[in-house]
């Protein structure tokens, strides 16, 4: 029996690979054939929200853990969109140039002006609300939506950081989309959104997948990529305990970035850079007790993005961060204080590191298996010095007390681990995220990142994979 | 007629007395965890039945004898959000009035904190 061809396979469904599907549809021929395989089931939000005690942690079985820390990350259609908090900052252009301009980590192979464009498509897409008048970033265009509102201690640090304090980019909307999504109310558990805010896959590019040129496989466990000398000619995957094969002329990994290399390694594409530098950022929360100012009044979870310690010289010598404030449904248990106390979390960048890697599995257990020894002195530098950097930052407010907790044990943004670069040598993809060996396959995703910036990475994952798409057709 | 103590009724006998018994460290506690959420704001006037309303709400939300594995302090916080204390400016001298479950998954979009306009 001959293997069904497709003109694409994508393997995953998360925003690498549904953005990079939203950009190829657009350009491709009205009777190409694209095949998705989704490891995950097809999760109805309604039920998501009903069992999430039953999904939070089911991730964990899909891999070995050999760290002191975790990786969180959602199986399912859609993936990560299904458990992310829609946190949609841009990259600083110097993120892209970090080598350059600090002598550390490593520059990308494009810039944030090859980027803009699809930037602002994936806020299109995303229908996300932002300060489109006051934002750190440059912008062609405004925000689809209007920002939302800072608290009230938000707007001390405003007045005291004008040019470092921002209303948080989101798509989590101000005001009900275009699409029927409705306004954020601030309920604080956007893990699972009770009223199915803010976007998601399923519910902001489901109509992607109902377009008769694509078929989805659900719970279709992508095995390895065929490959022929430096063409890849398909995918085996598994499915219901059988394995099948479909021949596909273009190919798209969409998974994360612990199961992107570990496909590339048991397809033998391996070479030094594949698999290496797994990395995350790393965040700390701090809580901070206020004396006689209330800290109310926002319209949504995250309200502000602080960039006081974030771009500038320091980061020659440690980690840039990124602050957000939050604005939780919670009060002080103490008499008349009730709104005197906030929380924050800092964000900082790390660097990727050739001890930390995602490595193969074996025949006796094939998942993927992470090694990850430590953070960077970079990172841990910023983390060291947060206690004068936490009273540096808040010093325009009346605070009372902070109390900094340890780093969180995964920021759900696994990066790294099969990089974009220019040299074959030292990088897996190109600019465009093509496979530097196999021209025919694609690496989208998180796993592409040559470094991991404080700003949350998947409006960056997003505009990659539209530009990918378009470069493809381009070309 | 003499009643002779058989098996059967010396087991449903225990039973009975079992639940008796558990009903009554279940309602005791219960009563305690009233009393120390109406102490806790002592200085605040609680509509009669508050504290009750919120209670049942919790833990039918919750599930049965959460609210007392649940920690004090933020079970106090919780039921103050649950008021109508902060639908105006807090005012102690005001009698406060159960509104609703402060709960994201009970009541999706119910924020006194938050503003929208």
């Amino acid at each position: 029996m001959t293997s069904p061809r497709y003109d694409l396979i994508l393997v995953g469904s998360s925003f690498a690979s549904s953005m990079f599907l939203y950009e190829y549809l657009r350009h491709a021929k009205p009777d190409a054939r694209v095949l998705v395989l989704e490891r995950g089931a097809l999760e109805e939000h309604r039920w998501q929200v009903e069992h999430r005690h039953e999904v939070h942690g089911r991730h964990k079985s899909s891999f070995v853990n050999r760290s002191p820390k975790g990786w969180f990350f959602r199986l399912a259609f859609g993936g990560a969109s299904n458990c992310w908090w829609a946190c949609v900052p841009r990259m600083l252009p110097e993120d892209f140039e970090l080598e350059t301009r600090y002598g550390v980590g490593a520059d990308w192979p494009l810039g944030y002006d090859e980027l803009e464009e699809y930037y602002c498509l994936a806020e299109e897409i995303m229908e996300v609300s932002g300060p489109s008048a006051d934002s750190p970033f440059p912008r062609s265009r405004p925000y689809p939506q209007e920002p939302h509102k800072l608290s009230t201690t938000d707007e001390v640090l405003k007045a005291a950081y004008p040019d470092r304090f921002f209303v948080q980019p989101t798509a989590r909307p101000r005001r009900t989309t275009a699409s029927g999504r409705l306004s954020c109310c601030a309920n604080g558990v956007c893990h699972h959104c009770p009223i199915d805010s803010k976007f998601s896959i399923l519910n902001g590019m489901r109509e992607l997948y109902d377009d008769p040129r694509v078929e989805i496989q659900l719970l279709a466990r992508a095995e390895t990529v065929d490959v022929a000398g430096s063409h890849a000619t398909g995918v085996h995957y598994l499915q219901g305990g059988a394995g099948r094969f479909a021949r596909g002329d273009v190919i798209g990994l969409g998974a994360n970035a612990l199961f992107n290399p570990h496909l590339l390694m048991r397809s033998g594409l391996d070479g030094p850079a594949v698999g290496e530098g797994l990395v995350e950022q790393v965040s700390v929360s701090v809580n901070v007790n206020l004396d006689g100012l209330d800290n109310l009044l926002g319209s949504t979870v995250i309200t502000g993005h602080g960039y006081m310690v974030y771009p500038g010289e320091h980061r020659k010598q440690r980690a840039a961060g990124l602050i957000e404030t939050f604005n939780y449904m919670s009060v002080r248990d103490v008499r008349g204080r009730w709104h005197q106390r906030m929380a924050l979390k800092f964000i900082f960048e790390d660097l990727r590191q050739a001890k930390n890697r995602v490595l193969p599995g074996d025949d006796k257990d094939p998942r993927p298996r992470t090694l990850f020894r430590s953070r960077s002195a970079y990172a841990m530098a910023a983390i060291d010095a947060l206690d004068e950097t936490v009273d540096d930052v808040l010093s325009p407010l009346p605070v009372e007390d902070v109390t900094i907790k340890s780093p969180n044990e995964s920021e759900s943004h696994i990066l790294g681990t099969a990089i974009m670069g220019n040299d074959p040598e030292t990088s897996v993809v190109d600019r465009d995220l093509i496979h530097h060996r196999v021209r025919n396959l694609l690496v989208l995703g998180g796993s592409a990142f040559p470094t991991a910036a404080p700003a949350n990475p998947t409006l960056t994952i997003s505009a990659l994979s539209l530009r990918a798409a378009r470069e493809m057709f381009g070309s | 007629m003499s009643m002779r103590m058989t098996r059967r009724r010396f087991l449903e006998g225990t039973l009975a007395l079992v639940c008796v018994g558990g009903g009554y460290v279940f309602w005791n506690r219960r009563q305690r965890l009233r009393k120390q959420i109406r102490e806790h704001f002592s200085y605040l006037q609680l509509e009669r039945g508050a504290v009750r309303s919120f209670l049942r709400d919790y833990e039918q939300a919750n599930g049965l004898g959460s609210a007392q594995t649940a920690g004090h302090s933020g079970l106090a916080r919780k039921f103050l959000l649950s008021t109508d204390f902060f639908h105006f400016d807090p005012d102690e001298s005001r009698t406060i009035r159960y509104s609703r479950l402060a709960d994201p998954f009970v009541n999706p979009c119910y924020n006194p904190l938050a503003s929208f306009r």
